[in-house]
Formats: C-alpha cells, structure tokens, sequence
C-alpha cells in the first residue's frame, strides 16, 4: 500500500494551519526549517488577478530520488505503507538529496542532517491523521492510501463538472 | 499521558475551536482541535494550532507586579496576590471618594468571556463606565442593524443559494466558516465578494467587485437602484413593512451607475450583474464584516445602505437568508436563555452619571444594545474633564495601540491617577501601568461558552497555571471581595454564579461539569420567521427604516447618503497624499496584536510589510527589501514593501497591531464617524516613499 495526500487547491486559502500544526507536533523550534510549507503564487495584472495557494510536504514518491543518491542509505522507504522515513543516524548531512528532490523538500536544521515529513506515523498508530490533515480549517488537505485518494480526487473532480465550469462535453 | 477537553479562546467568540489537549504531569505538551465538537470538528487555524507556544510564551506574566517610581521606568517589584488587590481596592475607595465611583473607568479587550462580570463590578462600584474593545468593532455594524431593523439577521448559510459576502475574509477572520464555505460551493451556491482586495475569498468567489475603499455606500447604493429599476425587489414588503422607501428612491434619481462607477472603480456591468444575482437567487445571504466597512469615516451610512439589501430583496429573517435569532450570551444564538443582562446589572445604569461618550456619540450610546461607554471618546473626556474627570483606569487585556492616534490615547491614560491591567502577557501596555495582574489562557481556568450551533461547555482547568496566573472571573470576585462587594460575586462561588446566569435554561454548573466535551442545549429557543409579521419591527416606527427615525431625530440624514470618507480637514494637499491607506484586513497566524509573541506565528511574517501595487512601487524607484516610509499629515511609520497585485493601484494596504510599526499612529485622533464614533482605519489619504539611509 501507498500512503499519500490529497490537496484540493480549490480549497486551500493559505492560512497556514497546516503549516503550525506540522511544526507544533513535531515541535520543530527552529524558524525556517519546514517539514510542511504554503506557497502562494500570484499571476496577472487588475482586473484579472490570479493566486494560486499549495501546501506541499514530502510526496513520499514511489520511487523517491533522495533515496537514490543517497550515499549512505538513510532514506528508507517502508514497505507496509509506501512512507519516505530518514534515519538520522544515518545522515551525515551532505544534502545530495536536496539536489535530487524535484521539489525542494529536504530540510536541515542547525544539526545539519536531514529532516522531513514522516507522515506523522506515531499518529497513524493511534488512529489519528497526520496533524496538517487534521488541522485544515478548509479540509483542503486529505491523506490516506493512494486508492482511496484517488477516488476521492474523482469524486471531487466530477463534481466540479456538474457544478461550476458549465462543461462543453456531452455524457451519453 | 492524559486527553483532556477544552476550548481555544485566542481569536474572536464567534469562532473558538474545541481541543482535545494533551497534558503530562499538568504540562500541556500537544493539541489538536476536538474531530467532534460542532464549531471546528478537528480542525484549528494556525493560532490554536501554536497553542503550546501561547500557553508557554516567554513574556507571560508570572505574578502581580507593582512599578515603584516613574511609570515605563520598568522599575518593578514583584507583589503578593494580597498586596495587590489591597492597594487596587485602596486606590479606588480613595479615588471613588473624592472623585466619585464614575471617575474609574473599566475596560476590557480580548478575551472577552468574563464581560458580563466585569461590567457588573463596575456598576456595582458605582461607575457607569465599563467599555470594552466592541467601541471599534461589532458594536457600529449591529447598532446600524438595529436603527434599521430593530435587530440583526445573520446570514443563514446553511439554507442559503446565494452569499453576498460584503467585505469579510472569513479564511482568515473565522477559520470555523471555511470548510462550510467550501461545501457551499460545491453545492453550487453563488459567491458574490464585495472587496478592495484580492483575498482568500474573492479567488473563491464567482464575482468580486472590487471597490476603492470607503466608497461602499456608493456600490450598495447603485445595486439598490439596478433592484428597483429592474423590478426585482419585493414590492408586497416594501409597501407593508418599510419607511423611506419613496424618498430613497428620490434620492437614487441622482445616483446613475456611471456616478457609482466613477466613484467606487467598479464597471458597472459588474455591479449590474452583481444585483441581478442577488436580486433573482432566493435564498440570499448577506454576510457582513465587524470592522471592514464601519472603520470608515462615512462607515455607518454606508453600512446601512448595504443592510438595505436584505430587506428590499425580501430576504430579512426568512430560511437561508439573514435570519433573527435570539441573542442569548455573549451574542452569540445558542438557544440557551441566561440571565446576562441581570448579571450585568444593566439596570443600574439608569442611577448612574452619563456614560463615557454619551455626549459625542449618542445614537452609538444609546442604541447599541450593550450598552457601554464609548471607549473612543476616553481621550477626550480625561483633557476635557467634562461632563466630570476621569481619575483611574481598570484594564482586561487593554492594549493602548487600539486606539487611533494611540499616542495621544496613551498620553491621556498617563495622566490619569491610577493604572492597572490585567493580562495573560507582559504587553507593552502593560510596561506603562502602576499595576499589572496574570491572567490565565483558556487552558488554565473554568470558562462557560456558548456557542451559534446549540452547544455549551463549561471547562475545567486542564492544566496547572503558569505561575501565579488566575482566571480573569476569579481575579473580578476577588478585587469585588477586597471592595466589600463580596456579597454581590456569590462570596466569591464561581459556580454560584454560573447557577444564576444559566437559571433560564434550566443548567447548573454541577450538570454541565458533567461534560467536559460540550453539550448540545436541550429544547433551545425556537426563532421562527418574519417574526415581524406578529409585533412588527421593533423600531420607532414598527417598519423596517430605510430613513430612520432616530438618526433624523438626532441630526443626521435619515436616509444613507453617499458622502466621501474622507474628512476635507485632513486631505488639504492631495497631492502631497496621493494614495489611499487602507489597514487592518488580517492575517490568519496573527490577530490584532495577539500571536506575535508566538515564534511559530511570528516567524511566518516577521517584516512589518505594506502591499503595494507594483506600479505605485515603480513609480516611486521602490523595490522588495527597501525601507519606506508610510507617512500621512500626522506622521510616519518604516516599513517594508509587499509587491502585490492584490491591492489597486493607488491603494496600500497595512496590518495593525505591530509594535515597531504601528500604523494606528497615523491617523488623527479625531478621524472618526460623527454617528457611531469608529475611526476611518480604512481610508485615508497617504504617501510612501523610499526611506534613505
């Protein structure tokens, strides 16, 4: 199985509750050093001014790069649930994986190894969701098994079709 | 360790977010908001999501201090609980004797959950002046409501098809809305955004007006005259039920779409459309803002030309549009009678001298359902010393910096005999008291909270208080105590109390602390509808006032017309002061000038920045990272500037609440609305230019 979130940009908004409650669980006390971050991008000029918002952590991909290039096999990927964990004891801090991630997602504090999402796995053991998902004031931010996120992402994507865009597509 | 039940109180009542809080050895060391209590199911913004830091901020106040010498000579002594209130109860016996009990004045400003107690220890001092931060913030839009209709309907968003959200970023401002928002939308219901900015939510709406600021009388005015020219208001209650209706309608003869786009920047295509929508989708929902359209110098007019809308559309107390409920705590439509007003000894006002304010701003004063003093008019009053002297100031989480002009505010404050606050930090308003007292958070005391969806709590302290921090209602028993009006505070029996003002719903403290989840009220008030319809509109003249009695009577315009926000006096060189300073929309991590003691808040915005368009920028050689000043006719303040298309042209936008650049320092004193006394926060005139070195 394949664990993963779900971001539904239409609803994120930017609060970055999402963000606080990653760092508070995981009590990451230094600044700027993010397991979870919201971006904001604007684009265009009045009247037609877009701005899109994304919160983005590890993707936990399935085959993940970092792990890769990694030297010192510290990133490991968990069989049972597909989640992208760095043991730190490992880590000697040379941050190939920072230039191997397409997304920018290793972080390294004053310590200087690597630290990232670890999809709050002591949460998952007691039945609870990842902190960011539970937070997310606008349920922008889902998580679960890839399946389970994708006929969601479905769901939510059909109901857009009725709904909101007035669609020049016939169904039969 | 433990999971324990409690609430976040840091922002607004309107939300306040269920916790489930984790504590070890009396230590919280984790939250996450309740996945089943009625306000947030789960989830917390980022304020309640930094809880810990909050409960555990390094500038807590730790025990009662007193500053011996000069005040802001930080020259503090630490004081025991007895001390304290001794000396507090000495000096307002003293100063009550010789100046009378209405010299001291009462104040409170967040949180705002032990009120209704505050005010009755004023009153039953003797001093009709118990005011609180609602001076500038609900108080100006409900009393517009009231003048109009006699009560205020609130947006019924659950049964709604259309929300015309006029000026709220409720993403940011009541995180609890959101997700229902969301699912609004995807059911399909209209949006409708009525913004200068671009926010959260007017990306999400499906139309944005997007006005220049203080012009909103002009857009509501002109979406009024598309309803009537088009015939799309509700003919049958406009002819039973409103006053005004043929003079408004003079009036609009004046007012064309072309004079409403010229002075709002609107198309009026859009605003066209923008009626039609609200005009021809039923249900509609008109969602407005505390503060967004009421900081203005023309503010309550214009309010009330938008409050307009609900009425003429027929749309006033109907399912899904803006509904009566009654207020049964705090303001808040829990269904849960109380005995508030009782407890307020609100009665006792009528024995009592004027209140602060009663003389400038009596439509505000007398209208506001409260009632209070007029925390703007202070000031004022303490260098006028009329109608009588103001000797002493009793503080709850007072904050100097809310005032417009908060120099002059603080200057006025220091003139006065005796100073206390009481707060949970160590405040820079703190540093300029004789006295200050540690307030516990939510997290340390018993609290009753009523909430909109029908539910109660009354908390229990879940962890140990930091130091020596109290709880508010237990610092107001204890000061009456030390008054000699113990008597009066149930002998200091918290759950005596909360025995009286449950009373009418049939609660005592004992059942509710057997559920320290919540509990939804049992049998709560049912509102009904068009509850008019039986007794009529509880106005002068029984009908919905589009020209109201009670402003003709007291001097103004009974109708709301437009007139420029800005005052002629302040805006003697426009071109000196080419642009318009809009401030105090929110952030989501931080609230006034709350949460930036927090670093999980703080670090996320540590620049005092202005938005600003690109253009303006460029104009002025200003680029990312430069110092700027932001400077108006009464001073300046340094800041950074934030390049954003989000603000038009010829507009920027600040935050409030900063200490090192506080933007409340700008604005005249005196710039506020002659009815309800608000300042003009959200317009005036203004210049930026690069700060050299």
């Amino acid at each position: 199985m394949q664990m993963g979130f779900y971001l539904d940009l239409n609803r994120c908004t930017s609060c970055y509750a999402c963000v606080v409650a990653c760092k508070a669980h995981h009590t990451i006390l230094e600044e700027m050093v993010y397991w979870r971050r919201v971006l904001t991008y604007e684009s265009g000029t009045y009247p037609d001014v877009r701005v899109a918002n994304i919160s983005l952590s590890c993707l936990h991909c399935g085959d993940p790069a970092c792990r890769e290039v990694c030297p010192t096999r510290a990133i490991h990927k968990r069989r049972e649930d597909g989640v992208v964990i760095v043991n730190p004891k490992r880590c000697i801090g040379c941050k190939m994986c920072l230039m191997a991630c397409p997304f920018g997602i290793p972080q390294f504090g004053k310590d200087g190894m690597m630290q990232k999402c670890d999809f709050c796995l002591g949460r998952l053991e007691s039945g609870l969701l990842p902190a960011c998902v539970h937070a997310c004031p606008s349920r922008a931010l889902h998580s679960g098994s890839m399946d389970e996120l994708s006929s969601l992402a479905t769901r939510k994507a059909a109901i857009r079709l009725i709904r909101s865009t007035d669609p020049s597509f016939f169904i039969g | 360790m433990n999971v324990l039940k409690t609430f976040c109180s840091i922002c607004n009542p309107f939300s306040h977010c269920g916790i489930n809080a984790y504590v070890e050895n009396g230590q919280l060391v984790g939250v996450d908001g309740t996945p089943d209590h009625p306000a947030n199911q789960g989830t917390l913004c980022a304020k309640g999501a930094a809880s810990i830091q909050y409960v555990y901020a390094k500038n807590r106040l730790k025990y009662p201090m007193v500053q011996r010498g000069k005040r802001g000579s930080k020259n503090w002594e630490r004081v025991s609980w007895e001390e304290a209130l001794s000396l507090l109860a000495s000096r307002l016996t003293q100063i009550g004797n010789q100046y009378g009990p209405e010299s001291v004045i009462f104040f409170s400003g967040y949180p705002k959950w032990f009120r209704p107690f505050l005010q009755r220890l004023a009153h039953g001092y003797g001093s009709p002046n118990f005011c609180t931060e609602t001076s500038n913030c609900q108080s100006s839009p409900v009393t517009a409501a009231t003048i109009t209709y006699g009560y205020s309907g609130r947006a019924d968003l659950p049964r709604t098809r259309c929300v015309l959200n006029w000026s709220t970023n409720p993403f940011y401002t009541n995180a609890t809305m959101a997700r229902h928002l969301f699912d609004l939308k995807e059911k399909g219901v209209k949006l409708i955004s009525v913004d200068p900015r671009v926010s959260a939510f007017t990306q999400k709406a499906d139309l944005h007006l997007q006005l220049r600021p203080g012009t909103d009388g002009a857009l509501a005015l002109a979406m009024i005259k598309v309803l009537i020219d088009e015939n799309l208001y509700d003919q049958s209650f406009v002819k039973q039920w409103t006053v005004g209706f043929d003079e408004l309608s003079k009036y609009l003869e004046e007012c064309s779409l072309e004079w409403a786009e010229e002075i709002t920047g609107v198309p009026k295509e859009r605003m066209r459309e923008a009626a039609r929508l609200y005009g021809t989708i039923k249900p509609a929902a008109l969602m407005t803002s505390a503060s967004s359209t009421t900081h203005h110098v023309n503010g309550f007019q214009n309010h009330r030309a938008i409050l307009l809308l609900p009425g003429l559309t027929g749309n006033f107390d109907i399912p899904g549009g803006n509904w009566v409920q009654p207020m049964t705590y705090q303001e808040t439509t829990s269904g849960a009678p109380t005995n508030e007003e009782k407890i307020r000894l609100i009665e006792k006002l009528k024995d009592l001298p004027p209140r602060i304010g009663e003389d400038r701003f009596p439509v505000w004063c007398h209208h506001y359902f409260g009632p209070e003093a007029h925390a703007l008019a202070i000031p004022f009053q303490i260098r006028s010393e009329k109608p009588y002297p103001l000797k002493a100031f009793v503080g709850f989480g007072a904050n100097y910096r809310m005032w417009p002009g908060s120099d002059f505010f603080l200057q006025s404050l220091l003139s006065l005999d005796f100073l206390v606050n009481t707060d949970i930090f160590f405040t820079d308003t703190c540093q300029w008291m004789d006295l200050v007292l540690p307030a516990a958070t939510s997290f340390e005391r018993s609290e009753l909270k009523h909430w909109n969806a029908k539910y109660l709590m009354l908390t229990s302290p879940v962890i140990n208080p930091v130091e020596e921090s109290r709880s508010d209602v237990d610092i107001i028993f204890d000061i009456a105590k030390h008054l000699g009006l113990g008597e009066l505070f149930w002998n200091g029996n918290f759950d005596a109390a909360i025995d009286e003002l449950m009373a009418p719903s049939g609660y005592t403290a004992e059942e509710l602390r057997r559920y320290p989840e919540g509990t939804y009220v049992r049998n709560p008030l049912q509102a009904g509808y068009k509850k008019y319809e039986k007794s009529g509109f509880p106005t002068p003249s029984g009908k919905m006032e589009i020209a109201s009695t009670i402003l003709k009577e007291a001097g103004f315009d009974g109708l709301p017309l437009y007139k420029e926000p800005q005052h002629p006096s302040l805006s003697k060189d426009p071109a000196r002061y080419p642009l318009i300073l809009n401030t105090g929309s929110r952030l989501p991590m931080f609230i006034h000038s709350e949460m930036h003691n927090v670093p999980w808040c703080q670090e996320l915005r540590k620049d005092p920045l202005l938005d600003m368009n690109p253009s303006d920028a460029a104009e002025r050689d200003i680029r990312p990272g430069d110092w700027i000043w932001l400077e108006t006719p009464r001073g300046k303040i340094r800041v950074k500037p934030n390049l954003t298309e989000t603000v038009l042209r010829g507009v920027v936008h600040m935050v409030h609440g900063l200490q090192e650049a506080n933007v409340n320092l700008l604005f005249e004193p005196e710039y506020l609305d002659p009815i309800s006394g608000f300042p003009g926060f959200k317009s005036l005139r203004c210049q930026v230019s690069k700060a050299v070195e």
